[in-house]
């Protein structure tokens, strides 16, 4: 039962349709976006990391910044009462610039 | 079948089919996307409702 | 204004069912021997639990009765019949080619999660943060190109996207002939057995939502 609860919470679920969530919903689609973003600029810097276009200290900034932005979605998310699989919108095409 | 429980299954199916039915198939007409680096993505719609187990059983049951 | 459902081969063998609000379903017959199959909304169709059911169940009956089908995405207005009748024209040669394609197939789903160690101490520098990240990836790619190498030969068209993301791993889908169906499935029995801490969650047989027009994409 744990490790199914693990897994299902790796599951995008969908925006509640209650008016008085809308505005969750709101802040929930500019964060997947955020995360998208995010995901697609780490995705980059990966790649650039595994052909060596990019020096130590380059990498240890990129790093950087982005275990801080992770932490700042933790703390958005908690804030709103959101968890991963909130933000897991379906990505289409986007998918494949991951 | 696979190692996945029976839970996890009926989960998945769930967002398969609500993923098939509103972002996959044929479109005619434009739907509202927004569009990020170029590329379209389909955007949902904050009217959707979160489809719950009964909609399952429901399904299972005919 | 109506809803379409899918896109069919003339004749259409309409299912014995209703639609979305209880309506009747019919057919727009267009160029080109493909013939709409759809329902009236006068309001519209909101896509609300009830009505992504009902748009599902019908497209599931058309399937059934038809060999060659293109599921409809759920939009909230296809506007009239000429509407409906314009829109497939101006598409003529790639739904033609489409209903072809996925001739007497269905769409098989797979999603690859990966068990997750727990986590470890954050990391204590910005490099060894990307240097996580990139194993975590690799060996994403590493599961997909495995699980997924073993099954899209077995199918006539395939999509997949690595996510490595959390424990989700690999979302991917298949276009192959009903038939192939239970041999595709021991396959990936046996490609679960073969990779480590993952498991394979198979949905379908499901109408080929995904492999409608452009090869390999779904719309």
């Amino acid at each position: 039962m744990d490790d199914l609860e693990r897994i299902a919470t790796a599951l995008p679920r969908r925006i509640d349709a209650d008016p008085e969530n809308v505005e969750k919903g709101l802040v929930q689609l500019v964060l997947t976006l955020v995360e998208l973003l995010r995901q697609l600029m780490e995705r980059q810097a990966l790649r650039r990391m595994e052909d060596g276009t990019l020096t130590d200290e380059e990498i240890d900034r990129l790093g950087e910044t982005f275990m801080k932005l992770e932490q700042r979605m933790e703390e958005l998310k908690q804030h709103f009462d959101l968890e991963d699989g909130d933000l897991n919108l379906n990505l289409g095409p986007l998918g494949d610039l991951l | 079948m696979t190692s996945a429980s029976p839970a996890l299954q009926q989960q998945v199916t769930l967002v398969e089919l609500v993923d098939r039915v509103l972002n996959k198939g044929v479109s005619l007409t434009g739907d509202i996307t927004l569009s990020v680096a170029g590329v379209d993505l389909v955007y949902v719609g904050l009217r959707l409702l979160l489809a719950s187990a009964s909609t399952l059983d429901r399904l299972d049951a005919e | 204004m109506v809803h379409l459902y899918a896109l069919v081969r003339h004749p259409a063998a309409l299912p014995d069912m209703r639609g979305i609000e209880d309506a009747t379903l019919r057919t727009v017959p267009v160029d080109g021997g493909v013939e709409a199959v759809v329902s009236d909304t006068p309001n519209g169709a909101a896509p609300t639990e009830n009505a992504i059911v009902a748009h599902a169940r019908v497209v599931e009956a058309v399937a059934e009765t038809n060999s060659a089908v293109l599921p409809a995405r759920f939009t909230g207005d296809a506007g009239s019949d000429d509407d409906v009748r314009a829109g497939v024209a101006r598409r003529r040669e790639q739904i033609g080619a489409a209903l072809d394609r996925v001739e007497g197939c269905v769409e098989l789903g797979l999603r690859v999660l990966r068990h997750q160690r727990a986590a470890d101490a954050p990391a204590s520098s910005g490099r060894e943060y990307m240097q996580r990240r990139l194993e975590q990836v690799e060996q994403a790619q590493a599961v997909a190109r495995d699980v997924h190498g073993a099954l899209a030969g077995l199918a006539r068209e395939s999509t997949s996207q690595v996510v490595a993301r959390g424990e989700l791993v690999l979302t991917a889908a298949y276009l192959l002939p009903k038939s192939a169906v239970d041999e595709f499935r021991s396959t990936l029995q046996a490609a679960e057995a073969d990779a480590k801490d993952v498991t394979l969650v198979l949905t379908g047989p499901w109408p080929p939502y995904s492999f409608t027009l452009i090869e390999g994409s779904g719309g």
